[in-house]
């Protein structure tokens, strides 16, 4: 793909242009050196990024795992029948208070 | 001079229109700075920075010229990514400097300050030209501030660049008959000027 010959009536305009266009002042000696290096800022910037997500992702994973599989479970209470001693107790203190002859404490 | 200029348009640069597939000789550079390596992108630079410079420098002036041909190529490596591989980089490139010189107009419009105007009269002139030379050169950088930006831009692209009209169409998204148009009128209205000014072409 070529650029398309001008006119015959505007090569001189065009060869005019080209001649007085002025040329663009050198570049600072570093800016090359200062565009690549801000290039690869950028580049540890986003890899930085990545990893930082990454860790969170994983962090996220493995609180979710942890709170799924080490739940605990609902802990229901032995119920065992009571035994003849437990028994006696709670019948006699029982009886003090609700049978009892209040002259014993008079 | 620090110039910060809005993303938006680069964003919207990087989708250039695609086409048949393309034998780009940047597409090694390319790959290596996809892979991280700072070579491919300096490869790249080296390749591309004096066109980028030039037409910034047309389009721009000589005041922010290295602020805005670092952007262009940072913004060229931010989208890399996202360029799409029919693509052909010099035109995608020219896009994006397009969008860089745009926003830079634009901001310079909004805010033209007196330190600006001050830097922009005393722009170092170039050594050793004799004052015809000086002279002439003035009076084209005149005719071409008197130009749209739309004009100028496409006179510049196809006159001093040396772009094809179809290329011109690519990089600005617009037809193919509209860059004649434009180049018509840039031709002809710079001719006027200069005619105006004593110079028969």
């Amino acid at each position: 793909m070529k650029r398309e010959p001008p006119a015959a009536e505007d090569i001189n305009l065009v060869k005019f242009l080209q001649t007085y266009a002025g040329t663009p002042p050198p570049p600072h000696p570093h800016l090359e050196q200062r565009i690549v290096q801000a290039a690869l800022h950028q580049h540890q910037l986003r890899q930085r990024r990545w990893q930082v997500l990454s860790l969170l992702g994983a962090g996220a994973i493995a609180t979710a795992t942890g709170v799924w599989f080490l739940k605990p479970s609902t802990q229901v209470a032995q119920q065992t029948p009571p035994d003849a001693v437990e028994t006696f107790i709670t019948t006699n203190w029982q009886a003090m208070f609700h049978d009892g002859d209040p002259s014993l404490f008079e | 001079m620090g110039v910060s200029l809005p993303l938006s348009a680069a964003i919207a640069s990087t989708d250039i229109v695609t086409r048949p597939q393309v034998n780009d000789p940047d597409r090694q550079m390319i790959e290596q700075c996809l892979s991280g390596h700072p070579q491919g992108f300096r490869g790249l630079y080296q390749r591309h920075q004096q066109r980028v410079r030039s037409l910034l420098f047309q389009l721009c002036g000589a005041v922010a010229l290295d602020d805005l041909v670092q952007e262009v190529f940072l913004r060229a490596w931010k989208g890399l990514k996202s360029l799409k591989h029919e693509a052909k980089f010099s035109t995608w490139l020219y896009r994006i400097a397009w969008n860089v010189a745009c926003d830079y107009r634009r901001q310079l419009a909004t805010r033209k300050s007196r330190h600006q105007q001050y830097l922009y009269q005393s722009e170092p002139l170039t050594p050793g030209l004799d004052l015809r030379q000086l002279h002439y050169e003035d009076l084209v950088q005149r005719g071409l501030a008197t130009l749209p930006l739309e004009y100028r831009s496409v006179l510049v692209m196809h006159d001093l660049q040396g772009l094809p009209q179809k290329e011109i169409a690519e990089i600005l998204r617009i037809p193919v008959g509209t860059v004649k148009s434009r180049l018509f009128r840039a031709r002809s209205t710079l001719r006027t000027y200069f005619t105006e000014a004593g110079v028969s072409l």
